[in-house]
């Protein structure tokens, strides 16, 4: 995978065949298809395992003392940090593996990390006294929000992706007036 | 323009201001600056249209109303409101109804909240706050003009403020100036272009120097040297903490003006912290050839040993070594009343030929105003600066000149006026009364000798 991954970046994700990333690893074609079966399935699980790692951080910088909004946004700066080897690439490998049109992804390993992200999510809605309900309205809104973000940020030129740190601190906002039912349109 | 702003904008000639903040946070997410470019081009465009008095102070509400949701927009409320501040430097260019307003409202940033900080302290210094300091306030305790102040301890125990930017902030400002260059583009045919121009490339110098911290960390660090073992302190700051977004420098203990007022201070007192903040801008000025864009109560602290702390090095521009020449040469004649030298200098900043080309209207609205701004200066012994006639008849001379001033001035002409009237306002804030010719002269000769 170490390798496959320095090829999307040496010769971009688009151009690296399963040939090349066999060839690198001086194995057969179709023995790399026992493992995964296709090249975007192998970039999905790359990206999936950084967000994994990505939490991992969250987990140990979180010190319990943050606001909801504060929470969120540690989390998913976090991912965001966790993932930037693979920014220049992420945008057409979440198109396949995580597809905002799929109600559950096609692709195992973004379907998995789809999961795992928003049982994070979940864990933090509780610590913070709100009811996390599977497939409910506020969490397909928090999906929607999510991959904007990831989108914006794949294309961020600017220094260290600041311009997506403030999105994602809108974001959080948002999302945490939506949830705690502030959305009140203004009354003449 | 983008199509969604343009979009907004229509929809607020006829709708209410949406009344919450997530409202006008999601309506507001993606404009950013750009309403502020659109007003600012209306503001322009203004200037050359014919309009009744009645449909001018329409326009003026519907501004005050945009201006209102612009200060919703998060961060880059700063950022609204320092593109604010520097293009009141310029009422030849927005209006003096725009300055007003901006600087009528109060537009404060909400603060950055502490998992924002660590993300950018991660980028710029590589580390946590809480590995970098030995103690470090999560929450800020200062606001500044694009960025926030927090108390922190390093290590060896030393108490230092620690300024953070905040992010993209440059970057969002620099994008406006740009926009207001392709602005000033429409209107290149128009009298004063070159002028103007001129006046938002400056501008645009002035900015992006403050929104880098090292150059503010240098150019403290300059003052510091030249104030070290008299009665203003300047912070020494640390450069292995320090980046173009993070600021740490040595925390001064004191009160700023607002509350050192708020004690009801002895007249002794008022003066002594008078003369103190003269004595710095004026060495400063002198020592430096430099002078402060941006000069606000906020810059000084009123220590408790009456020592006065000099904290804010941000804005500032930097003579040429012609102008300042040329800028001493003037002084001069107007200290000994020289009127024919006066108006030699007035036609050279208004870049005309010889002093037959001024408009006598305009040169003699100049001369009152010079002859005010000197008064403390050739005033012999201490110089009430409290006194109501002075300060009323500089406040109307100001007005006058920002209703009939035009474009064609050079740029330091209008920072030298905005320091000026700084000055004079942070004096009548102190109700002060000192011998301020002394400490100017004394360091006018220092810097020829």
């Amino acid at each position: 995978m170490e390798r496959a991954a320095a090829l999307f970046n040496e010769l971009g994700y688009e151009k690296t065949t399963t040939r090349d990333i066999s060839k690198a690893c001086g194995m057969a074609k179709g023995t790399l298809f026992n493992y995964f079966s296709s090249k975007e399935t192998l970039a999905m699980t790359l990206v999936a395992e950084a967000m994994e790692t990505g939490r991992d951080i969250y987990l140990q910088r979180r010190t319990g003392e943050e606001s909801f909004v504060e929470d969120m946004f540690l989390f998913v700066a976090s991912e965001l940090r966790a993932l930037r080897p693979f920014r220049c690439y992420i945008g057409p490998v979440l198109e396949s593996g995580m597809s905002v049109f799929a109600k559950h992804s096609i692709c195992p390993a973004g379907e998995k990390a789809r999961q795992a992200h928003l049982n994070t999510v979940g864990s933090i809605l509780t610590s913070h006294n709100y009811e996390m309900i599977k497939d409910s309205i506020a969490l397909t809104l928090y999906w929607s929000l999510y991959l904007g973000i990831l989108a914006h940020w794949s294309k961020d030129t600017s220094p260290h992706q600041q311009e997506s740190l403030t999105l994602l601190d809108y974001t959080m906002k948002v999302f945490a007036l939506t949830i705690s039912g502030d959305m009140t349109p203004p009354q003449d | 323009m983008h199509p969604l702003t343009k979009t907004l904008l229509l929809k607020e000639q006829t709708k209410k201001i949406p009344a919450t903040s997530f409202m006008r946070l999601w309506c507001l997410g993606n404009s950013q600056a750009r309403i502020a470019a659109y007003y600012l081009d209306y503001a322009i465009r203004k200037n050359f249209l014919h309009g009744d008095d009645q449909q001018k102070a329409l326009n003026q509400t519907k501004l005050k109303a945009a201006l209102q949701l612009l200060g919703t927009m998060g961060y880059l409320r700063g950022a609204i409101m320092k593109v604010g501040q520097l293009f009141a430097n310029l009422p030849q260019i927005i209006g003096p109804e725009l300055v007003e307003i901006f600087e009528s409202l109060q537009f404060e940033a909400p603060p950055m909240h502490y998992s924002m900080i660590r993300e950018v302290f991660l980028d710029e210094l590589g580390k946590e706050p809480d590995e970098v300091f030995a103690q470090f306030e999560k929450r800020a305790f200062a606001a500044a003009s694009l960025g926030q102040v927090h108390r922190a301890r390093l290590h060896d125990g030393t108490e230092v403020a620690v300024k953070i930017q905040y992010p993209d902030i440059a970057r969002t400002i620099t994008s406006d100036f740009k926009t207001m260059g392709m602005l000033l583009q429409t209107m290149r045919l128009k009298k004063d272009f070159q002028y103007l121009k001129a006046h938002v490339l400056d501008a645009r110098e002035v900015f992006l120097r403050e929104v880098d911290y090292l150059s503010e960390a240098s150019y403290m660090e300059k003052n510091r040297q030249i104030f070290t073992g008299t009665d203003i302190v300047v912070p020494r700051y640390f450069p292995d903490l320090t980046t173009k977004k993070v600021l740490t420098m040595e925390r001064l203990p004191g009160q700023h003006l607002q509350s050192f007022l708020a004690q009801n201070p002895s007249q002794d007192k008022r003066n002594h912290f008078g003369e103190l903040i003269s004595r710095s801008l004026v060495q400063s000025f002198f020592r430096f050839r430099t002078i402060y864009a941006d000069l606000h109560p906020g810059n000084f602290l009123f220590m408790e040993d009456g020592r006065l702390g000099f904290i804010d090095f941000g804005c500032f521009q930097q003579f040429s070594q012609e102008r300042w020449r040329f800028e001493q040469e003037s002084e001069k004649a107007m200290f000994c009343h020289d009127r024919d030298k006066t108006l030699q200098f007035l036609a050279r900043i208004s870049f005309h030929k010889s002093t037959d080309e001024l408009d006598p209207n305009w040169a003699e609205m100049m001369l009152r105003q010079v002859q005010w701004v000197i008064r403390p200066i050739v005033a012999e012994g201490s110089f009430d600066f409290a006194d109501k006639d002075y300060v009323a008849e500089g406040v109307s001379l100001f007005k006058e000149l920002m209703q009939n001033g035009n474009g064609r001035v050079d740029c330091f002409y209008n920072w030298t006026n905005r320091a000026i009237l700084g000055h004079r306002s942070l004096m009548y804030r102190l109700q002060c009364k000192f011998d301020y010719r002394s400490i100017y002269l004394h360091e006018m000769r220092q810097a020829r000798e």
